[in-house]
C-alpha cells in the first residue's frame, strides 16, 4: 500500500494505477490517493505507477510494505512534437516536413497580428503585399505557402485585393484550431494570447491527413489548455499607438505643382498658337492667377493627412485556470479595440471562453465553449486615393463659415464632375456609413478513452453558429443623389447583408501504438463527418427623408425580392496513419485518407489520397551517439498525393434556380451555371526531401528542404463566349508546377546565467511554372488582349496602363506582360518598341507582348536575434525579398501619365519626362499628357526589399521581489512593427487605405 | 482482445460512411439539380416557364427588344436636343462602339443565348424522358414541350441575327452568329444568315407540327370567344393545369407560324412569307375570330381604353410589373424625357394627313404641348384592363403584320389594287377614315404608305428598325428627316463572345 501524489502540488492523485509489470495485478489509487495493492512475496518485480497527463515511474519491488510515489507531470517540450490536429506525434520519428511556433515566439514578434508573425518562422509562407489596402484593420491578407498552384482568371482593372476577393482566393491553405478547420477570418480575429502552438504542416506526409483540403497547406493551432495547480489569473494588457506611413508618397506642395504645371506649358504662347485659342489660352492664365494667388496666400493642402489620424488602441485579456489534477478548468475574457490610422475606421473584438478537462480513471472529458463578438466600421472617408491626389493650391473649407466646400474649383479641367468634389465634405457631414458585425459561438467537446497504455480512443465533436451583418448606408444628401431624374423618395440607400453559419463535425479515432524491443508502431484510424450551412440573405431599402434617420423602417421601399444565396457541404471522411521506426534510426510514415464531398462532381464523389515517407536518424546510430559534436542528423524524404475543391457546389451539377418573377402560367426555373460534371478535385503531387543538422546539443541547428509540388488537373473558371449562353465555367484543365528550396539556420550562439544569444535566418525560393495550359485558357489570353482594343478612340482610359497576366506555356502565374521597350527616342519623345520577331516599332500591339518579369522573388525570408541580459530580453526580426520584378503604376499613373490639370503628381514628373530634343529620359513627351502608355517593359522594376518588421524589448521581474507582491510572474514589453522600409523601387503604397507603424506596450502578469 | 474488436468497429463505421453516397448528394436549398427537376412533369412545366421569364425581363421583351432599345433604333424616341447623358443618346446616333450601346448589346446577347441553352437542355431531357411521369400525356404534353422549346430556340436566334447580322437582302453567306443546338454547348460556330435563316424555319415548322394537335384539335377555341372574352386567349383556368392555359403568353402554334411569316418576310421570300401569313390570318382571324380588331367607343378616356389592343396580338410575353415598371420609367417626374415622342403631330398632321388615325388619337397621349412631346400609352395602367393579365402582356407580334406581309406581296405581284384594299381596311379599323387610299395608285406610293402604317403601327414596340433592315432602305424616318443608314443596320458582336469561330 502507499499514496500516489503529484510531485509538484502534493495532492493526491485520484485514479493513478499501480501495476504490477508483465500481469493484469494492479490497483487505483482512491481519492485520498492512497492504494493497496496485493503482491507475492516475488523480489524484483516491478511496479508501474501511470496516470494521465503524468510521466509513468517503475519501481523496483524489494519486500517494502508501503511505497510511496510522486508523480511529475508530463512536460511537452514544444520543440520535440508534431502537432498534427489528429494527434501529437514525435518530431523525432516523423519524416513530415513542419514549422512549429509557440505563444512566445509569436508574441515576441507581434502582439496584434498573428498571421503576420507566421512568415517570420518560416519563409515559404507569405503574405503577399496588399498595396492597395495598406494597413485597413478590416481587409484580411491574403498568404500562400510555397508558392501559387491556382490561376486567378478574374480580369480586373485595379489590383484590389479586398475581403470580396479574399473568398475567391485559391491559394490559401486552411487553418485547423483545436482539431477542426476554421476561417481566416477568426484567426485574424484572434487574440495572440490564446494561442499554445502554431504547427505549419507542408509536406505531402505532414498534410495528407486533411485529404481534399490539403494542398495548400496546413496551419494547425492549438489553444492553450488549463494547468493543474492552485487558481492563477494572468493577466495581459496590451496598449499601441499606430501612425500613418506615407513616406511611400512623394507629393508636390502647392507651390511646385504650379511650376510644373508652368513647365508642362499649359500657360505657354506657342508660335502656332492661332487665333482661335487664343481665349482659351486667357481663361488658363485666369487660373494661374487665381492659383498663383492662393499659393502667395499660403494655401497648401496637406491632402494626404485629412482623412488620417494617430490611433491609439489598448487590449485586454485575463486568464483564470487553475484546479486538481482530475477536475481542471480555466476561463478567459478578451478585448481588442483596434482602430485604423483612417478616421473612423474599427475593428473590435470580444470574446469569452470556458474551459473543462475531466478525468476519470481512463477517460479524460474536455469541453471547451467560446463566444466572439466582431464589431467594425469603415472609414467615412471612403478611398484613401479620392484624395490623395488632390491638388494642393485648392482652398477646402469656406473663409466665412469655415466648414468644408462640397465643390473644390476645377480649374477648367475637363472630365466628370465627382472629380472636383471636396471628399471632406460627405465625410464630415453626412451620415453613410459601412459596417460589419457577427456573433460566433463555438462548443468542443471531446471525450478520450486509454483502453489500455498502447491503445486510446478519442471521440470529438464540435458545433459552431455564427450570426453576421454587414451593412452599407449611403446619405440621401449624398453627391451620388444629386442628380435632378432622382425624385426624392429614391435618395438614400441602405443595403443589408445577413449571414448565418452553422457546422458541426465529429470525430472518431483509434490509436494504437506499441514498443516491441526497437521496433515502435503507432497505428492510427479516424473517420470524420462535417457539414457547413451558409445562407446569407442580401436586402436593399431607399428612399430616407434624412442621413440620420437610416433604420428599415424609416426607407420608403424596399428595393426588389430579398435575395437569398445559400450553400450547404458535407464532408465524410476515413482515414489511416502509421508510423514504424526501428531504433529511432529508421522511419517510415503512411497515410492514406479516403473523402466523400458533396463538392466533388456528381461522378466523383470519394478520392483517395495519400502520401508515405521515409527518415533516417543517422546521429542515433551508437557510433554517432555522444562521440562527436554532431547530435543531429537528419535525412527525410516524402511523396503523396493531395487535393483541393475550391469550386462552389453548382459548378460540378447542372442546378437550377427560381426566376425572378412569376410567369402567367406557372413560376420558371432556369439554369444557374454550366455545370461540368465531370468536375474533380484538383490534384496536387509533391515530393519533399530534406536534411535537419545540429550540433553542440543542437545549439547549432540547419534544416535544408527541397521540394516540387505538381498541380495537375487545376481547376480553373474558363471564359467561354456567350453565345454559350453563359460566359464561364469550371474545368480541371492545366498544369502548374512549384518547386523550390528553403533553408533555416539558428545558432545560439551563447547561453549562460546572464547572457544569453541566437541568431538566426532563413531564405526560400520558389520557382513557378506553368507546365500546360488549356485552349480555353488561350481563349481568356485573347481576352487580355482585347482589353487594349480601341485604344485609339478612348486613349486617355487607365485601364489602358494595367498590365494583366497571360497564362502560357513555360511561364509563371505570376509573370508580368508589356511590349519589350527600347526607350524613348531622344529625337521625338516617343516609345520605341521591340517586336518578338526583332523588328522595331513606334505601334504598341497587344499581341507583341512578352514576359517582361516575375513578380515572384527569387528568394525571401526573414533573419534575426534574440538576446537576453539576465532579465532584459531584446527580439529583432527582419524581412527580406529580391530577385523578383514588379510594375510601377505610380511611375506610370502620376507621373508618365498624370493630368496634371485634375491631379497632382509625384514629384519626378518634372526631371524625368521628355521636354525637347535629345533630352535623353525614361519617360515620353511631357506634352502628351493625356495619352495612356499602355504596358511597356520601361516600367518594370526589379524589386528588392528589406524591412525592418519587428523589435521588442522586454523585461522580466525578478521572481523573488515579485512573489512579494502576490504575483508569479511579471513581465514588460516594448515593441515597435513595421519600422522601416527600404524598396529600390519608389512606388505609392497604400493606395486605398495608407500603411501604419505601430508601437505596442503590454505588460504580463500572472498571479 | 476486446479492443481489437473496437477497431473492427470504427472501422466498419467508417466504410458505413464511406458508402453513405447519399447523404453527400445535397444542394443549396435554393436550386434544384438538373436531374431532380427533370424527373417530374412539373419540372419540365417549370423549365418551360424560365424561358418565357426570361425572355420577359428586361434585357429583352420587357424593355429592350420592345419600348425600350429597339424603339429607340426606329428613332421613336428622339434627343436630338439633349444632352448625351440620356438613355439612348447613342443608340440614337447608331454609336455602336459606345459603353451606353455595348451594354444593350451585351444584355440582348447574354440573355438570349441563355435562353437558348436553356431550350437546349429541355431538349435534351424531353428526348429520353419516360413519358409515364407525363400526368396528360395523351393531350400531346411532351409535344407542347418540345415544340415550345424548338419555337423559343428559333425565336432567340431570329432575334439575334435581325440585330447582330447584315440583313439577308445584303448577303445571306457572310457569317453571322452562331445557331446552337446542343447543351453544353462550349464553343457554337458561326453559321453564315443562310445557314441561320434555315434552322429557324427548320425549328418553327418542327415545332408547328408538335403543336398543332393541342392548339388547334385539342384546344379548339369557339369561334368570336374574343368577342365575349378579350382575354380568351389568356385565361388560366384550364381544368388540366396552369401549364395547359392562357396559351396566347406562350409559342403557341399560331405564334409560330405568323412568326414563319415573319421570318420569310425578314428573309426576302415573299411567297413563303404570303403563304404563312395569309394561311395564319384567314384561317384563325377571318374564319374562326381568334384574333380581331380592338374597337374603341367615342367616349373613352386615356384610363379606360383598351389601349394595348390585347385581342390583336398573336404573339406575347407576360410581365407581372409591367405596369409599374414601365411607369417608373415614363411616369416620374425627371426621368421620362428620353422616352417622349417626338414629331408625332407632324407624322400624323404634316406628313400624311392621318389626323383621325387611332394610333394618333387614342394610343398615345401629350405629355408637353408646348414641345410637342408624347408618350405611348400601350404600357400604362389603366382602369379598362379587365383583368391585371393585360397589363402584363407585352406585344411581340400583331397580326396587322399578316396583313401587311399580304399587302406586299399582293403589290408586287401586280395586284395592287387587292393590296390596297386589305391596306384600306386596316386602316378604316384604325380609324382612318378621311383620307381613303386610291386603289390604282402606284407601287412606290403604295409601298410608301404601307411603310408609314408599319412605322405607326409600332409605335412603343420597336419593330420598324427591322422592318427598314429587311428591305436596306437607304435612310430611315425621324419625323421630317431622313437618317442615312449606310453601315448602321448591324450591330457588333459582343465583347463577351470572346473567340469567333
Amino acid at each position: 500500500m502507499g499514496t500516489i501524489t503529484n510531485k509538484a502540488t502534493k495532492a493526491p492523485l485520484v485514479g493513478a494505477t499501480a501495476y504490477v509489470k508483465g500481469t493484469n495485478i494492479g490497483a487505483i489509487a482512491d481519492e485520498k490517493g492512497e492504494y493497496i495493492l496485493v503482491l507475492d512475496r516475488r523480489l524484483n518485480q516491478t511496479i508501474t505507477y501511470s496516470l494521465i497527463g503524468m510521466e509513468s515511474r517503475d519501481v523496483v519491488f524489494t519486500g517494502q510494505t508501503h511505497i510511496d510515489v510522486e508523480l511529475a507531470e508530463k512536460v511537452e517540450s514544444i520543440d520535440d512534437v508534431v502537432v498534427t490536429g489528429y494527434a501529437t506525434i514525435r518530431k523525432e520519428g516523423f519524416t513530415g516536413n513542419t514549422t512549429r511556433i509557440t505563444k512566445d515566439e509569436i508574441l515576441k514578434v507581434s502582439q496584434q497580428d498573428l498571421i503576420g508573425a507566421i512568415q517570420v518562422f518560416d519563409p515559404s509562407f507569405r503574405i503577399t503585399e496588399n498595396v492597395t489596402m495598406g494597413s485597413n484593420p478590416n481587409s484580411l491578407p491574403e498568404f500562400y505557402i510555397r508558392g501559387q498552384n491556382s490561376v486567378n482568371m478574374e480580369l480586373s482593372n485595379t489590383s484590389d485585393i479586398s475581403r470580396q476577393n479574399l473568398t475567391s482566393n485559391n491559394n490559401l491553405p486552411i487553418f485547423i484550431l483545436d482539431g477542426f478547420e476554421t476561417t481566416v477570418e477568426k484567426i485574424y480575429d484572434m487574440d495572440v494570447n490564446r494561442i499554445h502552438s502554431i504547427t505549419l504542416l507542408k509536406d505531402a506526409a505532414a498534410t495528407a491527413l486533411y485529404g481534399s483540403r490539403a494542398a495548400n497547406g496546413v496551419i494547425v493551432i492549438e489553444s492553450r489548455a488549463p494547468e493543474a495547480g492552485k487558481l492563477r489569473i494572468t493577466y495581459n494588457l496590451t496598449g499601441s499607438v499606430e501612425t500613418p506611413d506615407l513616406s511611400a508618397y512623394n507629393l508636390m506642395d502647392a507651390r511646385e505643382k504650379l511650376a510644373a504645371e508652368v513647365n508642362a506649358g499649359y500657360y505657354k504662347l506657342s508660335d502656332e498658337t492661332n487665333s482661335n485659342d487664343i481665349s482659351d489660352i486667357l481663361t488658363y492664365h485666369n487660373y494661374y492667377t487665381k492659383k498663383l494667388n492662393n499659393v502667395n496666400r499660403g494655401v497648401n493642402t496637406d491632402w494626404l493627412s485629412k482623412g488620417l489620424q494617430t490611433a491609439v488602441n489598448h487590449k485586454h485579456s485575463i486568464y483564470i485556470d487553475g484546479g486538481e489534477n482530475d477536475v481542471r478548468w480555466g476561463a478567459e475574457l478578451r478585448y481588442n479595440g483596434n482602430n485604423g490610422v483612417m478616421k473612423g475606421s474599427n475593428r473590435n473584438t470580444y470574446g469569452a471562453g470556458l474551459f473543462l478537462d475531466y478525468r476519470i480513471g481512463r477517460f479524460q472529458i474536455m469541453n471547451r465553449l467560446d463566444y466572439d463578438i466582431m464589431d467594425s466600421k469603415d472609414t467615412p472617408y471612403q478611398d484613401f486615393s479620392t484624395y490623395s491626389h488632390k491638388q494642393p493650391y485648392d482652398v477646402i473649407t469656406d473663409p466665412v463659415t469655415g466648414k468644408y466646400l462640397q465643390r473644390l474649383e476645377s480649374w477648367g479641367g475637363s472630365g466628370s464632375e465627382t472629380l472636383y468634389l471636396n471628399p471632406l465634405y460627405e465625410a464630415a457631414y453626412l451620415n453613410s456609413f459601412a459596417d460589419n458585425k457577427y456573433n460566433d459561438i463555438t462548443n468542443k467537446f471531446a471525450i478520450n478513452y486509454y483502453a489500455t497504455d498502447n491503445l486510446t480512443f478519442k471521440g470529438t465533436f464540435s458545433i459552431e453558429k455564427k450570426y453576421s451583418q454587414a451593412r452599407s448606408f449611403v446619405d440621401p444628401d449624398s453627391y451620388i443623389f444629386s442628380s435632378s431624374s432622382i425624385s426624392p423618395d429614391y435618395r438614400g440607400s441602405l443595403s443589408i447583408t445577413d449571414g448565418e453559419y452553422f457546422s458541426y463535425n465529429a470525430n472518431l479515432m483509434a490509436m494504437y501504438n506499441k514498443n516491441i524491443r526497437k521496433n515502435y508502431i503507432n497505428l492510427t484510424v479516424a473517420t470524420e463527418l462535417r457539414e457547413t450551412n451558409t445562407i446569407s440573405k442580401l436586402s436593399n431599402y431607399t428612399g430616407f427623408a434624412s442621413g440620420a434617420l437610416h433604420s428599415i423602417n424609416n426607407a420608403a421601399r424596399m428595393d426588389g425580392k430579398q435575395i437569398q444565396s445559400s450553400n450547404k457541404t458535407r464532408l465524410a471522411s476515413f482515414l489511416f496513419i502509421g508510423n514504424y521506426s526501428y531504433d529511432d534510426i529508421y522511419l517510415l510514415d503512411a497515410s492514406i485518407r479516403m473523402d466523400g464531398s458533396s463538392e466533388f462532381g456528381k461522378d466523383k464523389k470519394t478520392a483517395p489520397f495519400w502520401a508515405s515517407g521515409i527518415g533516417i536518424n543517422i546521429h542515433n546510430y551508437s557510433f554517432m551517439k555522444g562521440r562527436t559534436a554532431i547530435s543531429r542528423l537528419k535525412l527525410r524524404a516524402s511523396y503523396g498525393q493531395l487535393g483541393k475543391v475550391n469550386f462552389p457546389v453548382y459548378a460540378a451539377i447542372s442546378s437550377y434556380v427560381a426566376s425572378e418573377n412569376w410567369y402567367l402560367t406557372g413560376m420558371g426555373n432556369m439554369l444557374q451555371y454550366l455545370g461540368n460534371n465531370e468536375l474533380g478535385w484538383e490534384k496536387t503531387n509533391t515530393f519533399d526531401v530534406g536534411l535537419e543538422f545540429g550540433m553542440f546539443e543542437d545549439r547549432l541547428l540547419f534544416k535544408a528542404t527541397y521540394y516540387d509540388k505538381k498541380t495537375i488537373d487545376m481547376i480553373t473558371s474558363v471564359t467561354l463566349p456567350s453565345s454559350s449562353g453563359f460566359t464561364s465555367y469550371m474545368d480541371n484543365m492545366g498544369k502548374v508546377d512549384n518547386r523550390g528550396f528553403e533553408l533555416d539556420l539558428r545558432y545560439n550562439i551563447v547561453r549562460n546565467k546572464n547572457w544569453d544569444l541566437t541568431v538566426f535566418g532563413n531564405l526560400s525560393h520558389n520557382k513557378n511554372k506553368i507546365l500546360e495550359i488549356s485552349d480555353a485558357l488561350k481563349a481568356y489570353n485573347d481576352l487580355v488582349d482585347k482589353q487594349y482594343a480601341d485604344y485609339d478612340k478612348k486613349n486617355t482610359d487607365s485601364k489602358y496602363a494595367r498590365t494583366h497576366t497571360k497564362f502560357v506555356e513555360g511561364g509563371s502565374t505570376t509573370s508580368i506582360f508589356a511590349m519589350q521597350s527600347l526607350g524613348i527616342n531622344p529625337a521625338n519623345g516617343k516609345e520605341l518598341y521591340l517586336r518578338p520577331n526583332g523588328s522595331v516599332t513606334y505601334e504598341w500591339n497587344a499581341a507583341d507582348m512578352v514576359i517582361v518579369g516575375n513578380t515572384e522573388p527569387k528568394a525571401q525570408g526573414s533573419f534575426g536575434f534574440n538576446a537576453r541580459w539576465k532579465n532584459f530580453s531584446i527580439f529583432t526580426t527582419f524581412l527580406y525579398y529580391f530577385g523578383g520584378q514588379k510594375y510601377n503604376d505610380t511611375l506610370v499613373d502620376y507621373v508618365e501619365n498624370v493630368n496634371l490639370l485634375t491631379s497632382n503628381a509625384d514629384r519626378r514628373v518634372g526631371i524625368l519626362r521628355w521636354q525637347k530634343e535629345g533630352d535623353i529620359t525614361p519617360l515620353k513627351d511631357i506634352a502628351e499628357s493625356s495619352l495612356v502608355t499602355r504596358p511597356t517593359s520601361r516600367f518594370v522594376q526589379d524589386d528588392n526589399v528589406l524591412q525592418f518588421n519587428s523589435l521588442s524589448i522586454s523585461y522580466d521581474f525578478n521572481s523573488k521581489l515579485i512573489q512579494k507582491w502576490g504575483m508569479s510572474m511579471l513581465r514588460l514589453t516594448a515593441s515597435m512593427e513595421d519600422l522601416s522600409y527600404w524598396s529600390k523601387i519608389m512606388q505609392e503604397r497604400g493606395l486605398s487605405y495608407p500603411f501604419s507603424r505601430t508601437v505596442n506596450f503590454s505588460l504580463n502578469v500572472t498571479f | 482482445m476486446k479492443s481489437y474488436k473496437k477497431i473492427i468497429l470504427v472501422f466498419a463505421s467508417a466504410s458505413l460512411f464511406c458508402s453513405c453516397g447519399q447523404w453527400l448528394d445535397i444542394m443549396p436549398e435554393d436550386t434544384t439539380t438538373e436531374k431532380e427537376l427533370f424527373s417530374t412533369f412539373a419540372g419540365y412545366h417549370s423549365a418551360i416557364n424560365g424561358l418565357y421569364s426570361t425572355m420577359a425581363q428586361s434585357e429583352l421583351y420587357g424593355q429592350n427588344l420592345t419600348w425600350g432599345f429597339a424603339s429607340a433604333l426606329s428613332q421613336y424616341y428622339d434627343n436630338t436636343s439633349s444632352s448625351n447623358s440620356m438613355a439612348y443618346s447613342y443608340t440614337e446616333k447608331y454609336e455602336y462602339n459606345t459603353d451606353e450601346v455595348r451594354n444593350y448589346a451585351e444584355q440582348i446577347w447574354t440573355t438570349a443565348y441563355n435562353v437558348i441553352a436553356n431550350c437546349n437542355n429541355i431538349l435534351q431531357h424531353i428526348e429520353t424522358a419516360d413519358p409515364s411521369i407525363f400526368p396528360h400525356y395523351e393531350l400531346g404534353e411532351m409535344d407542347i414541350i418540345k415544340g415550345e422549346a424548338l419555337a423559343v430556340r428559333a425565336l432567340m436566334h431570329f432575334e439575334l441575327l435581325r440585330l447582330f447580322a447584315d440583313a439577308p437582302i445584303v448577303s445571306t453567306t457572310a457569317k453571322a452568329i452562331p445557331y446552337s443546338e446542343s447543351y453544353p454547348d462550349k464553343f457554337p460556330a458561326r453559321k453564315t444568315t443562310g445557314e441561320v435563316l434555315e434552322k429557324i424555319t427548320t425549328d418553327l415548322k418542327q415545332a408547328s407540327e408538335l403543336l398543332y394537335e393541342f392548339d388547334v384539335v385539342v384546344n379548339n377555341l369557339p369561334n368570336g370567344a374574343i368577342v365575349t372574352n378579350p382575354l380568351a386567349f389568356y385565361q388560366t383556368g384550364d381544368s388540366n393545369g396552369l401549364f395547359f392555359s392562357a396559351r396566347g403568353v406562350r409559342m403557341n402554334y399560331v405564334a409560330v407560324n405568323a412568326l414563319l411569316a415573319r421570318v420569310y418576310w425578314y428573309a426576302n421570300d415573299l411567297e413563303n412569307a404570303y403563304k404563312y401569313a395569309s394561311e395564319v390570318y384567314d384561317y384563325f382571324v377571318k374564319t374562326n375570330k381568334w384574333f380581331d380588331y380592338t374597337t374603341f367607343s367615342s367616349g373613352d378616356t386615356e384610363r379606360t381604353r383598351a389601349h394595348k389592343l390585347v385581342t390583336e396580338i398573336i404573339i406575347s410575353s407576360y410581365r407581372v410589373t409591367m405596369g409599374e415598371d414601365y411607369q417608373a420609367v415614363i411616369g416620374s417626374t425627371s426621368n421620362n424625357n428620353a422616352y417622349y415622342l417626338h414629331n408625332m403631330d407632324y407624322m400624323f398632321q404634316t406628313y400624311k394627313q392621318d389626323r383621325d388615325d387611332y394610333r394618333y388619337t387614342k394610343l398615345i397621349t401629350s405629355v408637353d404641348p408646348t414641345k410637342g412631346t408624347h408618350s405611348s400609352i400601350k404600357y400604362k395602367v389603366a382602369e379598362s384592363q379587365i383583368a391585371e393579365t393585360e397589363q402584363a402582356l407585352i406585344p411581340i407580334m400583331r397580326f396587322a403584320e399578316l396583313r401587311h406581309i399580304m399587302a406586299e406581296y399582293l403589290a408586287k405581284h401586280d395586284q395592287i389594287n387587292e393590296a390596297v384594299k386589305i391596306l384600306n381596311d386596316h386602316r378604316a379599323k384604325r380609324g382612318c377614315i378621311t383620307r381613303t387610299l386610291d386603289e390604282n395608285m402606284s407601287l412606290d406610293d403604295f409601298l410608301s404608305e404601307l411603310d408609314y402604317d408599319i412605322w405607326k403601327e409600332y409605335i412603343g414596340e420597336g419593330q420598324y428598325f427591322f422592318n427598314c433592315k429587311r428591305q436596306n432602305a437607304a435612310t430611315i424616318r425621324k419625323g421630317g428627316i431622313q437618317i442615312q443608314m449606310s453601315g448602321k443596320y448591324t450591330l457588333p458582336i459582343p465583347d463577351s463572345e470572346i473567340s469567333l469561330n
